[in-house]
């Protein structure tokens, strides 16, 4: 990468992604390609953490069910950190009861969007956020 | 008050001549005994007038409580005050049993005169039981169809934006076949296990070639196979079993396909098909993977249970595989049986009956 590109890719808005399931993740991929946005994506929230705590991403997209940690608690754990009471974090789910939105809501997320999901809507709310 | 109080009796009692107003009373109290729900007579303070058995056993009330306040032997605050409340087209009152803490009651009050009411207790452990297998069953397949359908629609939304061109059309194209293919094997595992629950006992049997059946089935799972892993088929007999090929070619294929799907990378996976004696013979499927702990080992073979929701959604499958292997078991009166061990792996294993003893 020559210099003037790396200095490209670095302005690029950085955003994580973490997702377990392979054609979900794909598809969420494809829906922000178009943001020209640099997505680096995590199967489980504990690898995820790690690298949120170090390279503070501009946002977070991440679902409830994981393996191991789930996205609820990686959520509390973000906004735990003090770098990162403001970063903006999509949870997106299969789960679409009340409860479980009152619950990510508490938690500490900005949007909830529920899956089948729509790209375009996915694409809006990442542009209201950043 | 006294039972001969209430005005129901008292009209029941106009009625009769005193004779067959006895045997009546005495078919009236047997029939009383043999309802199984409970009923219970209470009077204007809440004395218990009388109870028959079913509501002595469902609530703990002794033979001494005739007579006596219904609340000091039933300890139920909730009860309590759904028992003094109006009666008029009251919603049942669900409450956990006093004397059984896994037990769910239900109870309705009727007013029996001005100055009496009836209460009816029904134990609705089983009922609630089945509803709420109901309600996680219709949450699982939603759920389980809700990935696919994400990709789906997801991809749709963009083949039908009018900025795509037609390349990418065509590129998503492919992207369809996947999830659409997931939603098809669980509709057919779904409609595949409700045959199979509702139609018991198969209608014809043929003779079947197990050794080349499961040599079949090794074909079909190829396809789930990571580069380094190994599936060995070891048929050390030719015996043949009785059974409807179609449904012992799912038994093999969802064990072999759990057996690679719940292995890591460089699965050792062998299928032995061999003698167990007295004209039995014997399927395995051993592998070398994550194993099961011992307090999942009773209901793997339940719908969608799965050891670990979250992460084995990942490892693909409906989630129905060993429902159906159970079910296709029991038809060919035989059973799945497993032997596991975290981390070192599982052994699922069934035997069957042969043909020479089948025909016996």
């Amino acid at each position: 990468m020559t210099k003037a590109t790396e200095q490209i890719e670095a302005k690029k808005t950085r955003i994580v992604l973490i997702e377990d399931e392979e054609d979900i993740k794909d598809l969420i991929i494809f829906s922000v390609e178009k943001l020209h946005c640099a997505v680096f994506h995590f199967e489980s929230a504990e690898a995820a953490f790690i690298h949120i705590e170090k390279e503070r991403p501009n946002l977070i997209i991440v679902d409830w069910m994981l393996p191991g940690m789930d996205g609820i608690d990686l959520t509390k754990s973000i906004r735990n950190l003090k770098s990162h009471q403001k970063t903006p974090i999509i949870m997106l789910t299969a789960r679409d009861e009340q409860a479980d939105r009152e619950r990510a809501f508490e938690a500490g997320v900005d949007r909830y969007i529920t899956k089948p999901f729509s790209p375009k809507q996915l694409r809006e709310e990442i542009n209201a956020l950043i | 008050m006294k039972l001969t109080d209430i005005e129901p009796f008292k009209q029941i009692k106009k009625r009769f001549n005193r004779r067959n107003f006895k045997k009546r009373l005495v078919k009236l109290e047997l029939f009383t005994e043999v309802i199984p729900d409970g009923v219970v007579l209470l009077d204007e303070r809440y004395l218990i007038v009388a109870a028959n058995d079913s509501a002595q056993r469902l609530l703990g009330l002794p033979d001494s409580a005739i007579g006596e306040p219904f609340e000091d032997h039933v300890k139920v605050p909730r009860l309590r005050n759904y028992m003094r409340g109006e009666a008029a087209n009251k919603e049942p009152l669900e409450f956990t049993s006093p004397i059984q803490k896994d037990s769910v009651l239900e109870s309705r009050v009727f007013d029996v005169d001005q100055k009496s009411r009836a209460m009816i207790i029904r134990d609705i452990t089983t009922l609630n039981r089945l509803l709420t297998m109901r309600q996680s069953f219709v949450a699982n397949v939603s759920h389980e169809l809700r990935t696919p359908l994400t990709v789906v629609k997801g991809y749709l939304e963009a083949m039908t934006d009018p900025e795509s061109s037609d390349d990418l059309r065509l590129g998503l194209i492919e992207k369809l076949v996947a999830p659409v293919a997931r939603m098809e094997s669980l509709v057919q595992d779904l409609l595949l296990l409700t045959r199979l629950e509702s139609n018991p006992v198969p209608p014809d049997m043929h003779e079947v070639d197990m050794a080349s059946l499961i040599r079949n089935s090794n074909h079909e799972v190829q396809g789930l196979l990571r580069k380094k892993d190994t599936l060995t088929i070891d048929c050390k007999t030719d015996k043949k079993i009785l059974g409807l090929p179609k449904e012992l070619h799912s038994v093999c294929v969802n064990l072999i396909s759990n057996a690679i799907r719940y292995s890591p990378d460089g699965a050792e996976i062998v299928v032995s098909w061999e003698d167990a004696g007295d004209d039995k013979a014997r399927l395995s499927v051993k592998d070398h993977g994550l194993g099961i702990a011992k307090e999942h080992l009773d209901r793997i073979t339940e719908r969608f249970y799965r050891v670990d929701m979250q992460e084995s959604r990942g490892r693909g499958g409906t989630g129905l595989g060993l429902a159906i292997v159970k079910h296709v078991l029991r038809r060919h009166n035989s059973e799945l049986k497993v032997e596991s061990e975290i981390n070192q792996g599982s052994l699922f294993f069934c035997e069957f009956e042969t043909v020479e003893r089948s025909l016996r």
